[in-house]
């Protein structure tokens, strides 16, 4: 197998990765907007649901947490889903990384003084404007480098995607490195997952520079 | 008469901070608020500007009641419209100055009025511009919270509280965290601020500008009101034991 073949099977396997990442990125990150407001509720219970969601989600191994995802329905409900494979994954690294992104915004939100909220509301600013205008953009700047963490993170998780046999890149990379006994897929996807990373990091720090007009 | 505070109590946990506490304010009037730390001076006016809720007593703006007290000792605040109203009435500068740190000057003084009262935005501007004049800051309407001294920034939150057009400031230690140097500046704008016979409260360490501002003078011991009046009978002549004990201290 030549190498441009080598490329060309892997590079759907590349696109799959990419859904993955993108679409994990863009549920999991309101997600956990949503899943940092539960564990601040003032309600105990809800505080104490949401302190266990986030314990088990990152107490237990995400590929266990995929398997669960798609077996479970079977194991325990006995529900047979056609075509399940990819909502699956899309389920356990979502549900996953939400629950991380939510430790992230939690301690964002710990860093911003309480004069702040105290000025908002002697201004006159309703909840809503104080969240969205006062707390949250300083929210963002403080946790930006935590944000760059876990996202390069997430592009090296998308190949744990293989334990439901869902074919992206790293999958490929395997079956092609078995059957032709080369090495040179697992060197083709180190690169692709150090190219990304290396993208991510670029406008990561090109974000945070944009917030850097103020201390 | 601008603010009516009667019997007003408040405990943290089992500390009793204020123990039935009356004040009033009226217009144009400016009252220093000073005593010994933990007197509950700051506390009166975090109560005032219902940054704390109180465990009992009546407070009023303009005549509008905030807050009342039935005969159960229930403390009950109006419903929240009508508080929103109320507030409206009052600003507060903080200690701490909490300036949004992620907005330019003129941003920070602009962005109630235009997005909390609606008004017109170039309106606001012209006013906003015009309160940097007179806080001697027209040239640092673009600069971040972050490039500014204390006392520039200080001088930014008094402006920014002014916008809203309130018909009371009060100050809660305004120069207390700020280096000797700078609180100067603060203080003439203040004064500046009572000479146009803006109605202030200011809890203030500083006694010389208390007593050279004020129209009345209260002081505060452990919760209590002990000695009120005109700053030269206060600070000339104090009738009570712990006042004179306070102010001796205090000339040390």
């Amino acid at each position: 197998m030549s190498f441009s073949t080598m490329l060309s099977s892997m590079g759907e396997g590349m696109l799959r990765s990419c859904a993955i990442f993108i679409l994990t990125i863009l549920f999991s990150m309101p997600l956990g907007m949503i899943v940092m407001f539960l564990r601040r509720s003032r309600f105990t219970i809800v505080r104490e649901i949401t302190k266990i969601y986030i314990a088990i989600m990152r107490g237990t191994p995400l590929m266990l947490q995929l398997l669960m995802w798609y077996f479970g329905p079977y194991y325990l409900f006995g529900m047979n889903i056609r075509g399940y494979r990819f909502t699956a994954i899309l389920l356990g690294f979502s549900m996953n990384y939400a629950a991380y992104f939510a430790e992230i915004y939690r301690g964002g939100m710990e860093t911003i003084p309480v004069g702040q909220y105290e000025a908002a509301e002697i201004l006159g600013y309703n909840k809503v404007q104080t969240f969205f205008k006062i707390i949250l953009p300083q929210v963002l700047k403080a946790i930006l480098p935590s944000v760059t963490n876990e996202i390069i993170t997430l592009v090296k998780d998308t190949s744990l995607a293989f334990t439901l046999a869902y074919n992206e890149m790293f999958s490929i990379a395997k079956q092609i490195a078995a059957s032709q006994t080369s090495f040179m897929p697992f060197v083709i996807a180190g690169v692709f997952y150090f190219a990304a990373n290396y993208l991510v990091a670029f406008i990561m720090e090109r974000i945070e520079k944009a917030f850097d007009y103020y201390k | 008469m601008i603010l009516q505070m009667n019997g007003i109590k408040k405990s943290f946990g089992d500390l009793e901070v204020l123990k039935d506490i009356s004040m009033h304010v009226d217009s144009g009037e400016v009252v220093s608020v000073i005593g010994p730390s933990g007197s509950g001076k700051s506390t009166l006016l975090r109560c005032a500007t219902f940054l704390e809720t109180i465990d009992a007593g009546d407070i009023s703006y303009m005549g509008r009641s905030a807050v009342t007290t039935n005969a159960n000792g229930v403390a009950t605040y109006v419903h929240h419209a009508e508080l929103s109203q109320i507030k409206r009435y009052f600003g507060l500068v903080f200690q701490q100055f909490n300036l949004f740190p992620h907005y330019s000057v003129l941003k920070n003084i602009m962005d109630a009025p235009v997005h909390v009262q609606k008004r017109h935005k170039e309106e606001v501007r012209a006013e906003a511009m015009e309160l940097l004049r007179k806080m001697n800051l027209e040239n640092r309407a673009d600069a971040y919270p972050c490039q500014l001294s204390g006392g520039q920034q200080q001088r930014v939150a008094i402006a920014r509280a002014l916008a809203l057009k309130p018909e009371i400031l009060f100050f809660d230690e305004p120069t207390s965290a700020l280096d000797p140097e700078l609180t100067g500046e603060v203080l003439k704008v203040i004064r500046q601020l009572a000479e146009e016979k803006m109605t202030m409260v200011v809890v203030t360490h500083e006694m010389p500008f208390a007593r050279a501002v004020s129209n009345r003078v209260i002081f505060m011991d452990k919760g209590v009101i002990v000695e009120e009046g005109d700053p030269e009978q206060v600070f000339g002549d104090p009738t009570q034991e712990r006042t004179i004990q306070f102010l001796r201290n205090y000339q040390r």
